[in-house]
């Protein structure tokens, strides 16, 4: 269905240029020095601070992974790691591939969305590919990008994306594989009265930092829609509603399996008057997964008649599981409507006697819970972004058969004991 | 005018009376100052070592640092006197104790509440409790209620087995500052299956400028046991900041049933960092009915730890925050046994660039089967310049347990007023019912005179600030 634009992944390790020093493996070294002069002084990635102490999986944040290491291990990649297909209305140019133009383009705006901490700085360090979109039409078709690792290696990439005032694109970016970490970065700029729909698959074995963020002119529109079912995630979606009437929607979906470390976020800033946004993030965990979410979300002072509304659910799906929610509303402006919800609980016993009864193995039953449970999140989206959900709708069939097959010996057992 | 038109006027709340203090320690906390606080209170060995343990922990530690705390760089501990006692004897009749502290009483309408039948009345001015009384026959159900002082003299057993076993010295700054440095306060024993029918009541005053409020709260009540009790706290207004850093443990045994009202109406210079904690027995209950609204900052989360199966916790509070005041409570659940189940209702007024803030920690652990929580937080924004935020941890870490919480923001809607306004009330009156009718499932559960003043002193604040 996809065809590569280049030549096949045994190409990527082929081509890349071998160095030792750190500074030299970064595409941008003189943006590295230039942003971060003294890297030293930089704090570590927020966690989630709470009265009884802070949360975060430790796998996620070593200091060896966030500098020395991952800057050594990292190689620049050919844009060979990137497949997509070419369509009207969308330039992209992978960073090994930038002219004099884009280059400056890509220098004025990368990773300007993301916390300056040492997490960033690290990234940009060891930055070994990435990708610049330019959109400059309405995109009939979405554009899906697939994200290739080579096995056991470090990848540091970033997309940018530039949207022109009224356009409109759906881009898709799937990232699978078995590299050991990766970090990816992603920019979009939306400029007033244009709409982004983003869909980010993430099966990948390995860690994977994600770190995605957009800021919106005057009326723009970013749809975000996250279906995380990777081993170990740490996930910040940050959308700055800066333009008058701009609104975003920010879903999380995400299916832990059993050894699954998910650390996931998203933030709407309200810093406009009538801005909306919707963040929801909905899950299931298995085995002995584990999830911390943390949403946020925060009204400027000069966000009046701006509406926010925030919701976060979790389903657990075996004794071991864990789930860690926090969602914040941090308010300044009393002319706005604002609310969230929470909610944890495990598979209704009643409903699936009643899907027993109709005939349906426990197996069946199950898997139609879990769907039934995550497809409220998925009712979200709007008319056009619909055409994510044939991308995202196998990922909760597989995971619903695997999260069975993970459990089904103690699931017997546990009933046993209820009867 | 009576006793309870008075206790809502702010300047009567906000003037210190002409006490002259018996002790008065030279401000800073040195181990003298502790020694010395124990000695003057003839303590036992065991609770000075408690005492000295504390300041221990104090020394090595610092400040609490969480994201978007209340500003304490006012806050000059060691500008702080650490135990002052006024010049007056423990008295056990209203005609013993001296009259400026009763007419401050009088200002606060203690006499008053007694005569509409509270159960006992203990009032700690400054640090020590000066008078106190219950009526004979709880007394006669081997009810005690007592200064803690007096308690650990008189009832030396009993509070040595408890105290200081639901909170640890060691828990955080501002407990380890509270255990070194502890004076007055109350102590309740309710034995086994005694139902104490009417709310006993205590209030706290803090009378000398810069000084630390340190009083302990320990309550046991027993194995199907009940009890109601009730704090209301003020302090008059000082230049220098004051520091209220309370602690409460309660006791809640197995079935037994603990109501734990307070309203804390602090001056606006005091730093409230106050700690509440309550364990519960199987299938006990615990009740927190809670106001805050006075002082510059606070600090308060009010924790249960529901130890026995079936145990319960509710916890309803409002907060109130005007001009420069900062309201960081909350709520701590920690649900550690099957069938346990909480609720937690937090409502919260911001008025005039005040900032609210509810902060929650909610934890489920492994094996606490069929365990149910659901945490409610509803915010009132008066205005552009006020702030709240709603920050709560859920944390479950087993299956078989529903968890929900829920959060709304919202300012007072026109459509409200216009309606109300349309029907005859002013502007302010239909703005005081909105408010009232906000708070009201929370003041309906307080005993009416804590829900007159609550009402009244928060229409106050509003006017005030609405100017």
């Amino acid at each position: 269905m996809m065809t590569p634009t280049a030549s096949s992944a045994s190409s990527v390790s082929s081509s890349s240029s071998s160095s030792t020093s750190p500074a030299s493996s970064s595409l941008f070294p003189e943006l590295l020095r230039q942003r971060y002069p003294d890297r030293d002084v930089l704090l570590p990635p927020a966690t989630i601070a709470t009265p009884t102490g802070k949360w975060s999986h430790k796998e996620l944040w070593t200091r060896e992974d966030e500098d020395t290491v991952a800057a050594q291990r990292a190689k620049p990649e050919h844009h060979a790691s990137f497949l997509y297909e070419e369509q009207d209305g969308v330039t992209i140019t992978p960073f090994d591939k930038l002219d004099e133009r884009r280059r400056a383009l890509v220098h004025e705006r990368l990773l300007t969305l993301l916390p300056r901490d040492r997490q960033t700085a690290a990234h940009l360090a060891a930055l070994t590919g990435g990708l610049l979109i330019t959109v400059t039409a309405n995109v009939e078709k979405p554009l899906r990008i697939r994200h290739r690792f080579s096995r056991g290696t470090d990848a540091n990439r970033s997309t940018i994306v530039l949207l022109g005032p009224g356009t409109e694109v759906s881009l898709l970016e799937s990232f699978d594989g078995s590299p050991r970490r990766a970090s990816h970065t992603f920019e979009a700029f939306v400029a007033e009265g244009a709409t982004l729909r983003y869909c980010q698959l993430q099966t990948m074995n390995g860690i994977l930092v994600s770190r995605k963020a957009a800021v919106l002119g005057r009326d723009a529109t970013v749809e975000w829609l996250e279906a995380n079912a990777a081993a170990t995630t740490y996930s910040r979606t940050t959308t700055f509603l800066e333009g008058e009437g701009s609104s975003t929607t920010a879903l999380g979906l995400f299916l832990g399996q059993p050894g699954a470390r998910l650390d996931l976020g998203a933030e709407a800033r309200h810093l406009a008057p009538r801005t909306t946004s919707v963040l929801a993030a909905r899950g299931a965990l298995a085995g002995d997964a584990s999830a911390i979410y943390h949403g946020v979300l925060r009204i400027g002072p000069s966000a009046e008649k701006s509406d926010a509304f925030q919701e976060a659910g979790t389903l657990l799906l075996s004794e071991e599981a864990e789930s860690k929610a926090s969602p914040e509303l941090l308010i300044e402006n009393n002319d706005v409507r604002c609310s969230h919800a929470a909610t944890a609980a495990r598979l209704d016993e009643e409903k699936l006697f009643y899907l027993r009864s109709r005939g349906l193995s426990e197996d069946e039953a199950r898997r139609l819970l879990i769907a039934a449970f995550v497809w409220p999140l998925l009712g979200r989206l709007s008319g056009r972004a619909n055409e994510f959900i044939t991308d995202v709708l196998p990922l909760v069939e597989r995971y619903a058969a695997d999260a069975l097959g993970g459990r089904r010996t103690p699931m017997k057992k546990n009933n046993k004991n209820e009867a | 005018m009576n006793a309870l038109d008075s206790i809502q006027r702010r300047d009567h709340l906000d003037s210190a009376s002409a006490v002259a203090a018996r002790i008065h320690a030279v401000p800073g906390l040195t181990e003298e100052v502790v020694r010395r606080i124990s000695n003057e209170k003839e303590e036992p060995e065991w609770m000075l070592a408690i005492r000295l343990e504390a300041l221990k922990a104090y020394r090595q530690r610092s400040l609490p640092n969480w994201p978007r705390q209340p500003d304490l760089s006012g806050l000059n501990l060691d500008a702080i006197s650490y135990y002052v006692a006024p010049d007056a004897r423990q008295s056990h009749t209203w005609d013993d104790v001296p009259e400026e502290i009763k007419d401050t009483f009088e200002k606060l309408g203690i006499p008053e509440a007694e005569r509409t039948s509270l159960g006992g009345v203990g009032a700690q001015f400054d640090s020590e409790v000066v008078y106190h009384r219950l009526k004979e026959e709880i007394a006669a159900q081997g009810v005690i209620f007592e200064d803690l002082d007096v308690a650990v003299k008189e009832y030396p057993e009993i509070v040595r087995k408890h105290f200081s076993k639901c909170i640890s010295p060691n828990d955080h700054t501002f407990i380890s500052l509270h255990y070194a440095v502890w004076s007055g306060g109350t102590f309740i024993y309710v034995p086994r299956g005694v139902s104490v029918e009417i709310p006993l009541q205590a209030y706290f005053r803090m009378n000398t400028r810069a000084m630390g409020q340190f009083e302990h709260t320990l309550i046991v009540v027993e194995e199907g046991a009940k009890l109601h009790y009730i704090e209301g706290c003020s302090a008059p207004r000082y230049e220098a900041s004051s520091l209220h850093a309370g602690g409460v443990e309660i006791f809640v045994g197995k079935g037994a049933n603990v109501r734990y009202s307070s309203v804390e109406n602090w001056s606006k210079n005091t730093y409230n960092l106050n700690t509440k904690r309550a364990i519960v027995e199987e299938e006990g209950t615990i009740e927190w009915v809670g106001g805050n609204l006075g002082s510059r900052a606070t600090m308060l989360y009010p924790c249960s730890i529901l130890k026995g199966r079936n145990a319960r916790a509710n916890h309803l509070s409002i907060a109130f925050a005007g001009e420069g005041q900062d309201q960081d409570t909350g709520a701590k659940v920690y649900h550690l046994a099957p069938g346990t189940t909480s609720m937690v209702q937090a409502k919260s007024i911001s008025v005039g660039g005040g900032r609210t803030n509810y902060r929650g920690h909610l934890f489920i652990k492994k094996g606490a089967k069929g365990a149910k929580a659901s945490v409610e937080c509803d915010a009132l924004l008066f205005d552009a310049a006020s702030s709240t935020d709603t920050m709560p941890a859920i944390e479950v870490k087993e299956r078989d347990a529903e968890v929900a919480h829920e959060a709304r923001v919202g300012r007072i809607s026109d459509e409200n007023i216009f309606y109300l306004r349309s029907r005859g009330f002013t502007e302010k009156e239909a703005v005081e019912m909105i408010v009232n009718g906000f708070m009201e499932r929370i003041t309906k559960e307080l005993p009416l005179e804590y829900a007159v003043e609550l009402n009244k002193l928060i229409a106050l604040e509003i006017e005030g600030s609405l100017g």
